[in-house]
């Protein structure tokens, strides 16, 4: 293994930089237990919970794509922001929908943020962390004032089905950032990276086909090749050791020691490979974020969906001390770090838990792109004082509008809210958030409290059961 | 003990929690109930600790105590 020599690149000096605004991830509701796995895989719940920690995996439904669940993600980090507006869109993903267009634009289209500068990161696990190295550079420049980072991955979809040790690991997924330019040192502010490759390692993790590689030498190639494949042993020793050097680098980038680290969150690739990596920066485990048990790997998406996750669950406070570090096909490697800040309400990434947990009305609506909405209903909350809530039609969702505007107002208590043109009839009671366009056929009843769309048959009682609960079936993303 | 000796003893007993009378040099590594993720585990602490590379045959499923203690003294030899 060659290892790395001291790198050349600069600290990040600039007095700007991006800072954090709001977090949100997003898992599809289907998830594959251990259990579950195929019985032609020979293993079971303690075999695969003693080599990677990982319980379960959520699966994207059929139909359901990469740009889908990014949009939900997307959204989601859109409404914890208040909606502001966004001038450049970065998606990191490396199960993208097409070879061609990237997904960003498309996803800006989705969002209503048509316009916009949008392009794609293809740095496999690492992307999220050269994500954020592209949206400080889009600030700093002024190619932007603010930046949605979105990663999302259907890794199901290049999954070989009679590959055990890929099928065990692997789990579909999307987080997304709501990123400003601000003043290095201000809560949220991205105060060093580092990222490094090497591309000798490229035959460890990779889809050898579907390329042009393929296609200019479609005798070398069989339809497999556009399977997932990776050579787990040596990806185990290149991810312990690069992750490690990386978080080093990084911390020494902001004169932070180890100990000054009060949460790590890894790249959620195998939970022996979090630990290993932990005892060797050091940072003890119970300053470990990890959510790997619940949604596997999740690739570029895993560390912003492990963040909302522990945000969501008030596992991440305003002044921690937060280090990041990631490790991908490429083999690519990055590592960043930051002081997390006071943010709204982050929502639960299980979708069925955001509405069930908040005591909300749940409203889903199938003639709306894929769009889930959920708003909390205040009254019903006793812990937060917010809502949260999507739009369901892109277009709505669009801060400029004048009348998105005014209904916001109207709510202006709330720490988050979406709202649409008719909203101001349709919710009488400001405390309830919910906001939906009645073009799109979904109605909520706040008084009732219930999803009343009658095309989908939904219709959770947030009274019925408050534990994370998959059952209730949302038959979109 | 060979330095070699002391340290696969070390990895083995402390990281792996394998008991230190079922380390005998004919022991294969798989009889030590080390997965393949373990073996990976195993040659990068090796490698860490001793300076030298551990290949992958050196230590797999079949390599035993014994033959690995060899392989590695031979190259720090």
């Amino acid at each position: 293994m060659t290892l790395r020599l001291p790198s050349a690149a600069p600290h990040l000096t600039t007095p700007q930089t991006a800072v954090l605004e709001s977090i949100a991830g997003f898992v599809p509701p289907d998830a594959v237990a251990n259990d579950a796995l195929p019985a032609a895989w020979g293993v079971d719940d303690a075999w695969v919970r003693r080599r990677t920690g990982i319980g379960e995996r959520h699966r994207a439904a059929p139909g359901v794509a990469t740009g889908d669940l990014a949009l939900e993600a997307a959204r989601r980090a859109l409404a914890v922001a208040g909606r502001p507006l966004v001038d450049a869109v970065i998606v990191a993903t490396s199960t993208p929908d097409r070879p061609m267009p990237a997904m960003a634009p498309r996803l800006a289209t989705r969002l209503g943020l048509g316009g916009t500068a949008a392009w794609d990161v293809s740095a496999a696990c690492s992307g999220f962390v050269y994500g954020l190295a592209a949206a400080v550079g889009a600030l700093n420049s002024g190619c932007a004032d603010r930046v949605l980072l979105v990663t999302a991955e259907v890794y199901s979809t290049l999954l070989d089905p009679r590959d055990r040790s890929a099928g065990i690991l692997f789990g579909d997924g999307a987080a997304a950032v709501v990123l400003r330019r601000g003043e290095r040192g201000e809560p949220g502010s991205v105060l060093a990276l580092d990222l490094g490759s090497d591309g000798s390692g490229e035959d460890l993790i990779q889809v050898p086909g579907g390329g042009a590689l393929e296609r200019a030498r479609s005798d070398e190639y069989a339809p497999d090749d556009r399977y997932f494949r990776m050579r787990g042993r040596e990806v185990f020793q290149h991810a312990v050791t690069r992750m490690t050097q990386s978080a080093q680098t990084v911390l020494k980038r902001a004169s932070w020691a180890a100990e000054d680290v009060d949460r790590f969150c890894a790249h959620q690739a195998n939970a022996r490979i979090l630990s290993a990596v932990g005892d060797r920066i050091p940072v003890p485990p119970d300053r470990h974020i990890t959510n790997i048990e619940r949604v596997g790997n999740t690739g570029a998406a895993s560390i912003p969906l492990a963040l909302a996750d522990a945000a969501a669950w008030g596992e991440l406070h305003a002044g921690q001390r937060v280090l990041l570090t990631a490790f991908g096909a490429g083999l690519t490697w990055g590592s960043a770090v930051l002081v997390w800040p006071e943010l709204p309400s982050v929502p639960r990434i299980e979708a069925v838990d955001l509405a069930v947990d908040a005591g909300a009305d749940l409203v889903v609506d199938a003639g709306a792109d894929l769009a889930v909405v959920a708003g909390a209903d205040l009254a019903a909350d006793a812990v937060a004082d917010l809502a949260v809530g999507a739009a369901t039609d892109s277009a709505v969702g669009v801060a400029a509008d004048p009348a998105v505007d005014a209904a916001v107002g109207a709510v202006d208590d709330l720490a988050v809210s979406a709202a649409a043109e008719a909203i101001t009839d349709a919710v009488a009671d400001p405390t309830v958030g919910t906001a939906a366009d009645p073009a799109m056929g979904a109605v909520a009843d706040p008084a009732a409290g219930t999803a009343t769309d009658p095309a989908l048959d939904a219709h959770p009682d947030p009274a019925e059961d408050s534990a994370p609960d998959s059952s209730v079936q949302i038959p979109i993303v | 003990m060979s330095p070699v000796q002391t340290a696969v003893t070390a990895v083995l007993t402390q990281k792996f929690e394998v008991s230190p009378e079922s380390i005998r040099p004919e022991a294969t590594l798989e009889s030590l109930d080390l997965d393949s993720l373990a073996l990976a585990e195993l040659a990068l602490a090796l490698q860490e600790e001793l300076g030298v590379p551990v290949a992958e045959e050196e230590a797999a499923k079949n390599s035993t105590v014994g033959g690995l203690v060899a392989a590695l003294n031979a190259k720090r030899a």
